[in-house]
């Protein structure tokens, strides 16, 4: 599969030299209204019937053959499922009059139905997850907002201040989440809502065209990368649930921008920073580089554009070279224009290195990302598993940082679950019982979790009940709407 | 035209070009984004703080018009210290407060409508007498101090200046008025009318009062220039350690003895605000002995107030509010500097407050008083008003700073 991957970089550079053709069609332009016909409930990773594969493009006088490389799918798009998932690469060829292009796609066809995954953790399911996310939920609609209605960035400012992009960023994912867990008819109102809410922090003051987010109405300065990334996540994964093309417009928009902080020396730069910055201001953290290389993946699943799986690569590669902690195996938070390190470790920076890491193994199948991915998994567990100071709970286990930081952990767990190894669902397990210990025995006057879910331990930010961040409660309830979805995995792939 | 006054004019230029391209007015209130009286968006670290800082004043201490609480929370105990009502020392900081955060965003609805709410509100602290004066507390209970009063003239002055409120500048000049009525025989301000003490806290902002008003109308006013010299000249002859330069605070006559008895506290308000007077002083009549006079209390104040603690890290006092004073006399005297050759003494401020805001907030999202140098006390569970809205106007203070005078806000 790797080296599949490399002839085909390799031929589509050949391509593309030649893609200006003679009789003035330009076939690479083309092939992009060239669509292979899925069976309803079906998308591109995930077949199981038999597809559709045109012969020509409406509109042009051109021919299409394709030629599959593997057995599971045929040149006439028979698909025959096997007994574990196969990715498989189907070549278009278009004919113009005088040239040819040809454009690959990467299929997945799941495995055969009945074939079950040996699960070797003990779990129990509490199927009822999608209740506790909504009534969260409902308490962060009704308790933290302003008087006008908008997302406020905590209680105490409530009749104030709006929520900063970071925190409306987190809010926007969480009802991402919410809909993915649970696709509803109101739960897609309120998508469309926050959506909408969102278009108040587009920059419109710009000189340039980027699609930018920014607290203060758009006006914050230097606008934040990272608040954007985590947006990128939630367009894409609105776009995969709801087949809305404005959302993988924006993603692609934002993306673009965010790739524009790219330095020559390699990283991307945390916020936009004019130039007039000194070095040691300049960061390159973890925090932005980890969740772009994880986007980028997303991106080159939804629209099989080799240019995001390029960046991906070059990002999480970087990344990997300058910010690892090889002892530790976890991620550090930065390193500055001038070379300093900052060697604060949060959960959140390793668990979006997991995700890309994981999406990486998806794609390309090569053992260096799945390698990865099992030290991140032992060094997450080490060094932020709070092991020794809450016994009580056996099966549970606390993480520290803030509930939002641990949110990228959890998904890093699910993802490395999904992709990887399904056995790594221990982890999301054991996360589960803490949370609901925590809902159990450790819920304000209001009905908030608390961000230390054991009760026990003074976390970073201010744990004053009488002050809820949004932030926090929004985190608290975006790693419920994952739990929900890993049991719903979970039941799938041993049913 | 006086340098003071050419330079006012050149930071007003300069204001107005950065806000046609450095900064950006903010158009959710629905007017056009040109029109200047629409609030500005401010990207400034110290800012976005103060600002907060007033959200979380006016949601825990404002009761109503001049009604605004000392502590919050409020000690429960009967009589406790950490109760009550602000007395006229608290409420002029959270004036002060308000003038610096109209300064550098005056139309944004949140500051205007609280300056003139508190200005409103000083009518309950008036004495019933003829002549225009604050009592120490709400109520004609209590009794009026000179330095009390010197603060909400400083305060009236800045709103008056920003929001070109003449109003607002003839009601300062009348309370100046009572300040200056507190001179004594051979010039020093007494610190109140029942006391034979004659203290650096009265006598300095009475100097700055008095000069800030000469330089209003030079012409007419000669007799407060004159007055500024006298108080000037007496508290440095009485109050100023001859060591270091660092203002002592305050003298007690003895005529059997014919000697002063000097308090010999330093505390930075006092040197802050002989500084300022000194270097307003040098501007009026361009005499460089004040000058030199504000350059030695300076470096004497940054070496004995500004100390090395935790981290390794240099910090103020564990005083907010007098230290306010001192930036104010620091900032006055860089400002005098087109070379920028002063620029460090207000870096100090910038360096404690940026590692304050990272290491010395508390958990309702305050800045402790110890702005991170880890002094901590038991009393720190009882927010003040006066320290906090004296940390927040330092906010407000290194923004402006940062945004308006350094021009690129970095």
């Amino acid at each position: 599969m790797r080296k599949r991957y490399i002839v085909f970089a390799f031929l589509l550079s050949l391509v593309i030299v030649s893609c200006k053709t003679s009789d003035g069609l330009d076939l690479e332009s083309i092939s992009n209204k060239l669509t292979i016909g899925y069976q309803t409930g079906e998308t591109i990773n995930t077949v199981k019937s038999n597809i559709t594969l045109p012969k020509t493009i409406d509109g042009y006088d051109v021919s299409v053959t394709w030629e599959s490389n593997h057995v599971s799918i045929t040149n006439e798009g028979v698909v025959t499922q096997q007994e574990s998932d196969t990715l498989v690469t189907l070549s278009a060829t278009i004919k113009s009059k005088n040239d040819t292009f040809i454009k690959p796609f990467i299929i997945t066809v799941l495995a055969k139905k009945g074939t079950t995954i040996m699960v070797n953790y003990n779990y129990t399911l509490h199927n009822k997850l999608k209740e506790v996310v909504a009534e969260q939920l409902s308490l962060v609609e009704s308790k933290l907002k302003t008087p006008d209605g908008y997302v406020a960035e905590d209680t105490r400012l409530a009749n104030f201040v709006r929520a900063n992009l970071w925190t409306y960023s987190a809010y926007f994912t969480t009802v991402v989440q919410n809909y993915m867990m649970n696709p509803t008819n109101e739960n897609k109102a309120l998508l469309d809502k926050a959506t909408e809410e969102l278009e108040w922090y587009k920059a419109t003051h710009r000189e340039d065209e980027h699609l930018v987010y920014a607290s203060k109405n758009g006006y914050e300065e230097p606008a934040f990368f990272d608040d954007n990334v985590w947006l990128v996540i939630g367009f894409i994964n609105a776009y995969n649930h709801t087949k809305e093309a404005h959302f993988l417009d924006k993603a692609l928009k934002v993306q673009e921008w965010i790739y524009t902080g790219w330095q020559e020396e390699g990283g991307l730069y945390w916020r936009e920073f004019p130039e007039s910055y000194e070095d040691s201001q300049k960061v390159r953290n973890t925090c932005i580089n980890g969740p772009a290389a994880w986007a980028a993946m997303l991106l080159y699943e939804a629209t099989n554009d080799f240019t995001h799986l390029d960046w991906a690569i070059k990002i999480y590669t970087w990344t990997k070279y300058n910010l690892y902690d090889k002892e530790n195996k976890v991620y550090w938070d930065n390193i500055s224009k001038d070379g300093i390190v900052n060697k604060w470790t949060f959960t959140y920076n390793t668990g979006t290195m997991m995700s890309a890491a994981s999406l990486l193994y998806k794609h390309t199948l090569s053992d260096i990302y799945k390698e990865d991915v099992q030290n991140l998994m032992d060094g997450s567990h080490e060094v932020f598993y709070i092991a020794n100071q809450f016994q009580s709970l056996p099966n549970g286990e606390f993480y520290k940082d803030n509930p939002w930081f641990r949110v990228y952990l959890v998904q890093g767990f699910y993802d490395a679950m999904r992709y990887v190894d399904v056995n790594y669902g221990i982890r999301l397990e054991r996360v589960k019982n803490a949370i609901l210990y925590g809902l159990e025995n450790h819920i304000d006057e209001r009905g908030f979790l608390w961000e230390d879910w054991s009760g026990r331990i003074i976390n970073e930010g201010p744990s004053n009940k009488d002050h809820i961040r949004t932030l926090f409660a929004v985190g608290n309830t975006e790693i419920l709407a994952i739990l929900a979805q890993y049991e719903a995995y979970l039941k799938e792939v041993t049913s | 035209m006086s340098k003071r006054l050419f330079s006012l004019i050149i930071i007003t230029a300069l204001a107005f070009i950065l806000v046609s391209c450095k900064k950006t007015p903010n158009p959710d209130n629905g007017t056009n984004p040109d029109d200047p009286n629409v609030p500005l968006v401010i990207n400034n670290a110290f800012y976005d703080a103060a600002l907060l800082h007033t959200y979380l004043i006016q949601n825990d201490f404002y009761a109503s018009p001049g009604r605004i609480k000392a502590y919050d929370p409020a000690d429960p105990t009967p009589g406790s210290e950490f109760s009550g009502t602000s007395a006229l020392w608290g409420y002029g900081a959270y004036l002060t407060m308000y003038a610096q955060a109209a300064k550098i965003n005056p139309n944004l609805k949140h500051f205007k409508d609280n300056v003139y709410d508190a200005i409103d509100g000083l009518k309950v602290f008036r004495m019933p007498r003829q002549q225009l004066h604050y009592s120490a507390i709400v109520g004609a209970g209590g009794e009026p101090y000179y330095d009390d009063n010197a603060w909400v003239v400083l305060g009236l002055y800045d709103i008056a200046k920003v929001y070109d409120d003449q109003e607002a500048l003839s009601h300062s000049r009348e309370l100046l008025d009572y300040v200056l009525s507190g001179e004594s025989e051979d010039g020093g301000i007494y610190w109140k009318e029942t006391v034979s003490s004659r203290n650096t806290c009265s006598s300095g902002p009475a100097v700055v009062a008095a000069v800030l008003h000469y330089l209003e109308n030079p012409a007419e006013e000669t007799q407060l220039l004159e007055a500024a010299i006298r108080i000037y000249n007496w508290t440095k002859r009485v109050l100023k350690d001859p060591q270091d330069h660092v203002y002592w605070d305050n003298a007690t006559y003895n005529p059997d003895t014919n000697t002063e008895s000097i308090e010999k506290a330093k505390f930075t308000y006092n040197s802050g605000t002989m500084i300022w007077a000194g270097a307003l002083l040098y501007e009026a009549t361009k005499d460089e002995s004040y000058l030199e006079d504000a350059n030695s209390t300076a470096l004497g104040s940054l070496g004995y107030f500004y100390t090395t603690g935790r981290d390794n890290k240099k910090f103020f006092p564990r005083s907010p509010w007098f230290n306010l004073y001192l930036l104010r006399g620091f900032i006055s005297l860089a400002q005098t500097y087109e070379d920028r050759s002063r620029d460090y003494l207000v870096n100090s401020f910038r360096d404690n407050l940026k590692y304050a805001l990272s290491k010395g907030v508390d958990n309702r999202g305050y800045l402790l008083p110890s702005w991170g140098s880890g002094v901590l006390s038991p009393t720190d569970k009882y927010v003040a008003l006066l320290d906090t809205a004296a940390s927040t106007e330092v906010l407000f203070l290194l923004a402006d700073w940062e945004v308006n005078y350094l021009k690129e806000g970095k």
